[in-house]
């Protein structure tokens, strides 16, 4: 055999220096063009920045803000407590949260573990411990022994089961729920057909309706025959010994007196358990109303209430409570202001005044990020779930930004499909000329991810001190929450940039050279 | 069975499989070893109605260090058969064989292989890099087969002076003129010592002068390097140095004349 003339070797991949000796010179060559790619890249990434950081950062200012303000809040649903019973809903949640919270507990604990953190001012608080007290407190109230044990286990399992119904038929469609449950809620449609006659009635409706009932037909029936008459009996119980307990200690007079630790034994004797930092909730939330009754009945002086208004700059009319406290901000209007009440007679010092309007200051921004009422609920929620709203804005500022970045790689690769053919012309390995392309790409993918989480980052500070002001930084793991954001956003961004350019150049590093010549 | 001048071979498929079955014995002239043969080269673009057949059925033979022309008006098939022959692009149907190994056998790697060592290219279209400055675009190949950099640039620059384009190296494309660039095109083409170098109309797009110098060129390194040299072109100075031309009309060859003949004839075939 002659030997041929042109031997078939290997050919040697371009080295990685090499590569980015040339993605270098392309990139500048093309500076604007790539200037743009990463432009677009890079608001791509901020966007997703943006959005991920602000979920991010609501959910955690929520959650602080609601260990800063649940115990005052609790404390204000004990006070309630001291003269009106609980009633069935309140007692249905109580046993159903003590229940979560001592099986599965997680979440609810992990709120608790944030509360001990951040809530320095107002004492540890967790929902857990405050279910376990009213736990305690319906056992007081059915006999405080075994039986009233037994009972109060029972009814949390009861109250549970009702959950599992509650969810049940939260997910009926609209109209089926409506006429599930007409207008009554679930626990007044479970009086109703815990009598027999309405359960058969219910039977014939649901099957009508095509309704599977939740855990099969004999047990929802076992539960609205038997098991919910039980929770009723155990909740009249439950409203009796309460109302036993309110009559107790209808003769003391707490405001004066919350303080007095003779008082409190009188308290814990009724059968309420209150721990000692709740009592300091109370005495504060009592002192502090005093305070408020007092400038109020000051403010009733039509006189006065013009001086005030002079001070302040607000016409006498607008003078009330509230505007007064939202207008102090700093000792100077202060001590103008105790100066004015002290002339018509009103001793309140100017460190009381100062205090009290910061105290309603900071209860109105906290209120303003959960709403009043909302935050013993986000502290027994787990708080770290997120929302639909949180994954419908996340999933489309990530659709936003795989088109924004697809695009922009798309027509930065497609323009140079005339050039891979001729690389490939020249003896370049496909793996070559995707070395080069996922160089630059993996260049373009970093600049702009660095670039946009910088611009993301600066914006949604921006954005959140506006809104949120000193809440903001005092609220705890903010630092580790952007930094996540960040590091999923820059990802995210490199990510989708080093594909969508490696996909077409990959196409076109495959074809044969003439083909990718005439696709350009 | 064939003619020793490269005759059209008359039938594709029989004679192909014959010719793969015994490259060395099927050569006409002993020691003049086929580099490139076609068998049956079809190439159609489009599909349905809208299909063109840009070559339908060619056959032919290029040895060793011949030169040889295709000429044709345009939209022959000139380019197409060019790109097949430079295992360029794949055809429709039919065989590429280069030094008797089929190109469609090769895998990516290979073909790289032959594209980057063994052949040189020359475009119409000069398809040099646009970012990349003279000596860039003649380096790259070499860059390609592993040449280490300071080789690679101290050749580029011999290169680019035996194009004379010395003081030019560090232009990029957008600032030469056709003929600069198409000489940069040369120089890069013959970077990595090629046994074939392939020419697409390297003389279209430039002056009669430019052109006169660019053929230089190619005679020159086909008679110094032994190199095979294919041009396909439709500039007649080209007739007077090579052996061979092929005439291709219809994606077909019509035509294959030997330089002895053409010398006396070429006052009446073309004008």
């Amino acid at each position: 055999m002659t030997r041929p003339l042109i031997e078939i070797g290997e050919q040697k991949r371009l080295g990685f220096f090499r590569c980015v000796q040339m993605v270098m010179i392309s990139m500048r060559y093309r500076a604007l063009r790539s200037l743009v790619t990463l432009a677009t890249l890079a608001l791509a990434v901020a966007f997703l920045m943006i959005s991920g950081a602000d979920n991010m950062i609501t959910m955690r200012v929520r959650v602080h803000a609601s260990t800063q303000l649940a115990p005052q809040q609790l404390a204000q649903r004990q006070l309630v407590r001291f003269v009106k019973p609980d009633d069935i809903n309140d007692v249905l949640r109580s046993l159903q949260v003590g229940q979560i919270g001592q099986v599965g507990g997680v979440g609810v604990e992990a709120v608790g573990g944030v509360g001990s953190v951040g809530g320095g001012g107002g004492g540890a608080w967790s929902p857990r411990s405050s279910h376990t007290q009213v736990l305690d407190e319906y056992r007081a109230w059915l006999g405080g022994d075994i039986a009233a044990e037994q009972q109060v286990s029972l009814a949390a399992d009861i109250a549970v089961q009702l959950q599992a119904w509650e969810t049940w038929a939260d997910r009926l469609s609209p109209a089926a729920r409506a006429a599930l449950l007409s207008d009554a809620s679930l626990v007044s449609r479970m009086d109703q057909w815990s009598d027999s006659m309405q359960w058969e009635r219910l039977i014939d409706r649901l099957d009508q309706w095509g309704f599977k009932l939740p855990d099969g037909e004999a047990s929802a029936k076992h539960f609205i025959t038997e098991d919910w008459p039980k929770f009723r009996e155990t909740f009249v119980a439950i409203n009796t010994g309460h109302a036993r307990a309110i009559a107790a200690i209808s003769d003391i007079d707490l405001a004066e007196n919350s303080a007095n630790p003779d008082v409190q034994k009188n308290i814990a004797a009724a059968g309420f358990v209150i721990s000692q930092d709740q009592w300091t909730q109370i005495n504060e939330l009592l002192h502090w109303s005093a305070v408020r009754r007092q400038i109020n009945e000051a403010l009733r002086d039509t006189v006065l209430r013009a001086r005030v208004g002079q001070v302040l700059g607000m016409k006498s009319k607008e003078v009330g409570l509230e505007r007064v406290l939202g207008e102090i901000d700093g000792a100077n209007i202060g001590e103008v202001l105790a100066n004015t009440l002290a002339e018509s007679g009103f001793s309140i010092d100017a460190q009381t005044i100062v205090a009290l309007a910061e105290r309603y200051q900071r209860e109105a921004v906290l209120l303003s990020v959960l709403g009043e009422g909302q935050a013993i609920e986000i502290g027994e929620a787990s708080n770290n779930k997120i929302t639909l709203r949180m994954k419908l804005l996340l999933g489309l500022s990530l659709l936003v930004c795989v088109v924004g970045v697809s695009n922009a790689m798309l027509m930065a690769v497609t323009d140079r499909f005339r050039e891979i053919a001729t690389m490939k012309c020249i003896g370049a390995l496909d793996g070559s000329i995707m070395g080069l392309f996922v160089i630059e790409s993996t260049c373009l993918g970093v600049l702009a991810s660095v670039s946009g989480v910088l611009v993301g980052l600066v914006l949604v500070v921006i954005r959140s001190t506006i809104g949120l002001g000193a809440l903001l930084w005092e609220t705890p793991g903010l630092a580790s929450g952007l930094l996540l954001a960040a590091g999923l956003s820059a990802l995210a961004g490199l990510l989708l940039a080093v594909l969508a350019a490696v996909g077409p150049a990959w196409m076109a590093a495959r074809l044969a050279p003439m083909e990718a010549m005439r696709v350009s | 069975m064939n003619e020793p001048n490269g005759q059209k071979i008359s039938n594709s498929a029989s004679a192909g499989t014959s010719a793969i079955a015994k490259p060395a014995g099927s050569s006409p002239t002993p020691g003049r070893p086929v580099v490139i043969r076609t068998l049956g080269l079809n190439k159609i673009y489009g599909r349905g109605d809208a299909a063109t057949h840009a070559l339908a059925g060619v056959d032919l033979m290029v040895y060793r260090s011949e030169f040889i022309s295709i000429m044709g008006p345009s939209g022959s098939g000139k380019s197409t058969l060019f790109n097949m022959i430079g295992a360029l692009d794949q055809p429709s149907s039919g065989r590429i064989l280069i030094d008797e190994v089929d190109v469609a056998q090769l895998s990516a790697d290979e073909l790289a292989f032959l594209r980057c060592r063994k052949i040189g290219y020359i475009f119409q279209q000069y398809h040099l890099i646009a970012y990349l400055t003279a000596l860039e675009n003649v380096t790259t190949p070499m860059a390609f087969a592993g040449l280490p950099a300071d080789r690679a640039r101290k050749r580029g620059m011999e290169l680019l002076d035996l194009v004379g384009l010395a003081d030019r190296w560090d232009h990029r494309p957008i600032e030469m003129s056709g003929g600069q660039q198409q000489r940069v095109a040369i120089a890069r083409a013959l970077c990595n010592n090629p046994m074939i170098l392939l020419a697409d109309e390297p003389t279209a797009n430039l002056d009669f002068a430019t052109g006169q110098s660019v053929l230089e060129i190619l005679q020159r390194i086909n008679q110094e390097r032994q190199v095979t040299v294919v041009c396909s072109t439709h500039d007649h100075r080209l007739l007077s140095m090579c052996e061979r031309v092929f005439w291709v009309r219809d994606g077909e060859i019509e035509r294959v004349a030997h330089r002895d003949e053409m010398t006396i004839k070429l006052g009446s075939i073309d004008e």
